[in-house]
């Protein structure tokens, strides 16, 4: 037995086990690609994130802030965008980043046969919608190469999140040509480029010398692990085998709250877990009945009882952490759960809807530990508080995605979580013509109002933004349970880690604490 | 017995087409598309998607264009893992389930084999009991239970094997998903082993052995063991198939690269052409090891000749 211990110490110093140079990332599943216009999964976008850098960038508190781009000026009427670029900012070849890549790139996102997953993102470029779907050349899209280092912006409306959308993979730029490595790779203008994919177990990251900001990039390598199964990311983590993971698992947060505390970073997220009504199915038709199932709802046990994992509780649709600090998230008239609870029933009687006689509600759901303790948990709630009968249907992610579509589905786990930091993300999602909205929601009320907030100014947004949420509250055509939280694990080594609620943490902000001063 | 080769590899060529075709429409059947996700996309791409990867097309014009992709060996493009062709994931997934599983393999026979021996030769005594018991308690223990235990004990308490990963299949990162994937191996392998054992080892031939005075061990090791070895040889075949095509357990609790996950991902993603992949792949080395066991039979045994067999 000594032996062999001694046999594998042995190993394992020779192996070299605690490389400072390093930076071990847990990421998930399998990234789908790593070819900006391709990438869908989250795991691919934060990989995407440290391999290639769009005009804008993320800050170390996940806010955008300038990329390739130097500054910028804006026109009066908000149309125009001109972006001056770095002229040190280079292709991992040392060849420059020129105005013309992000033409390219992004004439080719448009482009129908280029089947990019996100192109309607770039709706927001002047012409791009057309394009898209076939009706204008490439050419006509809204972006043009003033000179090798200037690029212009024409936009359909006055967007200012503007600076958010161009911090998207999406919006990178692509090289005249790939750059020679072993040309299997992307080529990156970001802080690493990539060395090494093995599917199924790893992409290393290697540290790019010709980044416009190597001095400040600590790590040398930068290694993201396929942790499919949290359970097994958590071990490798206490084997000290990973830096940050990507989550936890959700049975485990009492062990970890009681055994490493220090090291677990729960934060708010920009997502929210609802419930899906289809407001066109009877009894869901009933305006009074979809409010007294609302409020029947016990949102604080949902979180601390049955979830447990930081969860917070909604009673809105828009996660707080998008809105100003001030934004509440109770609705004013309850206070008290009693209160709550009486409304609701009041709210059944004006339905009309006899909870005994009536046939039970539907509640669809996709297979998982955590769908089915909350489809239970809402069950009962309703049983209890309301005497509404539930029946409960799982079935798998990929027949749910479809079943959630068809018109005799009742209650379904629904969600969003938005792509960029902007509550109209989420306010869209109710436009008649979403492809999302499978909740068959539609008031010309709220599409005129959302199309006024697309036009407005910052200033008055916010205001509209609540006004239409407001909306949407009335109407329930969902019912908001909880916001999601990011959740993470992070060695004690790590410096340069900051909470943040778009859950972006670029490599390049990261140093080893023992080894390095935070890099300036 | 290069002819009887080539009659039973033509003869697996009908089973294949069989199998690729059930598996081509039963996935096909499955509610749900590739492109289905969270986020719906514009039917515009979609429309586009589905162009590219032809499955606009009639279903039997798309089977037609597969069996024709096939015989080129041809297996198309993953859906979901959109920077590699299916072959080009076989070709990475194959040699890491293949290592893994060869010498999960190989241990459990060595180890299996051994147990069952001594288990056959003590029967009944204490240490036929001890190891029949472990052995049982082998069987009945699942992967996902051992694998986490062997991570916790080794990895975390004891520091000193690495909880996860391959390494390019540095031996430190093989030892312990190699141990999690043999244990029920070796343990089923013990059992068949003193079966069978017990069963030669009570023939006449091994009675004659030791009235003329040869010592047990010898018994066992020149008479006994080969034709003992028949049940597990005929267990190895399709066993072996299984275990080098890999675990998705073992591989998704290790974090190892094999062939496994792509089974289950891709049936779960709706990757047809992956799907579809690892059948064939899986379906042909199934053909092949079929006929390297019974090849093992008529080395073992000079009663069974190959040619009258098929």
């Amino acid at each position: 037995m000594l032996t062999c211990h001694v046999l594998l110490i042995h190993a394992a110093g020779a192996q070299g086990a605690v490389d400072t140079s390093t930076l071990h990332r847990g990421n998930g599943g399998e990234p789908d690609s790593l070819h900006i216009h391709q990438a869908q999964g989250l795991n691919s976008q934060n990989i995407l994130r440290d391999i290639c850098e769009g005009l804008m960038t993320m800050d170390a508190n996940g806010r955008p802030a300038a990329g390739v781009a130097e500054s910028w000026h804006v026109s009066d009427d908000g149309l125009h965008w001109t972006f001056q670029l770095r002229k040190n900012a280079r292709w991992h070849d040392g060849s420059p980043v020129l105005a013309e890549d992000f033409v390219r790139a992004w004439r080719m996102a448009v482009t129908p046969q280029s089947q990019a997953h996100q192109a309607q993102l770039f709706d927001v470029l002047k012409n791009a919608h057309a394009i898209r779907t076939g009706t204008a050349p490439a050419e006509k899209l809204g972006v043009k190469a003033l000179s090798g280092h200037q690029l212009l912006i024409q936009l359909t409306h006055a967007e200012p999140m503007l600076p958010e959308y161009l911090s998207l993979p999406v919006f990178c730029p692509l090289p005249a040509r790939p750059v020679a490595t072993d040309g299997s790779y992307p080529a990156s203008n970001g802080a690493y480029f990539v060395q090494q994919w093995v599917p199924q177990e790893k992409v290393v990251l290697q540290k790019n010398p010709h980044f416009h900001a190597a001095r400040q990039v600590f790590f040398e390598h930068v290694v993201y692990h396929i942790t499919e199964e949290p359970a097994s990311e958590l071990k490798r983590f206490r084997a000290g085998e990973l830096d940050l993971t990507e989550t936890i698992p959700d049975n485990q947060i009492d062990w970890i709250r009681q055994h490493m505390p220090q090291r677990l970073h729960i934060y708010p997220y920009l997502g929210t877990f609802f419930l899906g009504l289809n407001i066109r199915h009877p009894p869901l038709d009933r305006p009074a009945l979809r409010e007294a199932l609302f409020w029947a709802i016990d949102r604080d046990i949902l979180t601390q009882k049955v979830l447990k994992s930081g969860q917070q509780p909604a009673y809105r649709i828009i996660p707080p952490a998008m809105m100003d600090e001030n934004a509440t998230n109770t609705l004013p008239p309850f206070v008290s759960r009693n209160a709550q609870l009486a409304y609701a029933r009041k709210k059944l009687a004006e339905s009309g809807v006899r909870p005994h006689t009536a046939a039970p509600v539907e509640i669809l759901y996709n297979t998982s530990a955590n769908q089915r303790k909350v489809a239970l948990a809402v069950a009962a709630m309703w049983r209890q508080n309301l005497g509404i009968r539930a029946r409960l249907r799982n079935v798998e992610w990929k027949v749910f995605v479809n079943e959630r579509k068809k018109p005799h589905r009742q209650v379904f786990r629904s969600g969003w979580i938005a792509d960029i930091n902007d509550p109209l993300d989420f306010l869209r999602l109710f436009s008649h013509d979403s492809p999302n909205n499978f909740y068959h929601y539609h008031n010309p009320d709220y599409d005129e109002l959302l199309q006024r907030i697309e036009k407005s100014p910052q200033s008055q947004r916010q205001h509209q933004i609540r006004q239409a949420e407001e909306i949407l509250l009335r109407d329930i055509p969902v019912i908001p349970l909880y916001f999601y939280v990011s959740r993470h694990l992070l060695s004690a080594r790590i410096g340069g880690y900051r909470d943040n609620v778009a859950d972006r943490h670029l490599s390049r902000y990261l140093y080893d604490k023992h080894t390095s001063q935070p890099p300036l | 017995m290069w002819q009887y080769i080539l009659k039973r590899l033509l003869g697996a060529i009908p089973t294949l087409l069989v199998l690729i075709t059930i598996s081509f429409f039963l996935i096909r059947v499955a509610p749900g598309g590739p492109f289905d996700t969270e986020k719906s996309l514009p039917p515009e791409i979609q429309a586009n998607l589905e162009k590219k990867y032809h499955l606009d097309e009639p279903l039997y014009q798309q089977y037609l264009r597969y069996l024709g992709n096939i015989l080129r060996g041809d297996f198309g493009p993953s859906f979901q893992y959109k920077d590699f062709t299916v072959t080009e994931l076989i070709a990475k997934g194959f040699p890491v389930s293949l290592t893994l599983g060869g010498l999960a393999l190989l241990l459990a026979v060595i180890i299996g084999v051994s147990l069952g021996t001594v288990a056959a030769v003590r029967q009944n005594s204490w240490v036929d009991y001890a190891l029949m018991s472990t052995a049982m308690t082998g069987i009945s223990i699942p992967n996902f239970v051992v694998a986490p235990l062997l991570i916790l004990f080794f990895a975390i308490y004891l520091n000193w094997l690495p909880a996860g990963g391959w390494n390019g299949g540095h031996w430190l990162y093989l030892i312990l998903p190699v141990l999690a994937l043999s244990l029920r191996y070796i343990a089923y392998i013990a059992r068949l082993m003193r079966g069978s054992m017990i069963e030669v080892l009570r023939s006449d031939y091994i009675r004659t052995a030791r009235a003329k005075g040869l010592s047990m061990p010898k018994v066992v090791l020149k008479h006994a063991l080969k034709p003992a070895l028949m049940p597990v040889v005929s267990y190895l075949g399709p066993a072996a198939a299984g275990i080098i095509t890999g675990s998705v357990v073992i591989e998704k609790i290790f974090g190892v690269p094999g062939l496994g996950r792509y089974f289950v991902q891709g049936a779960l993603n709706r990757d047809y052409t992956l799907v579809m992949g690892v059948v064939v792949f899986i379906g042909v080395l199934i053909v092949v090891f079929n006929l390297i066991v019974d090849i093992l039979y008529a080395v073992l045994d000079p009663k069974i000749r190959l040619q009258g067999k098929g």
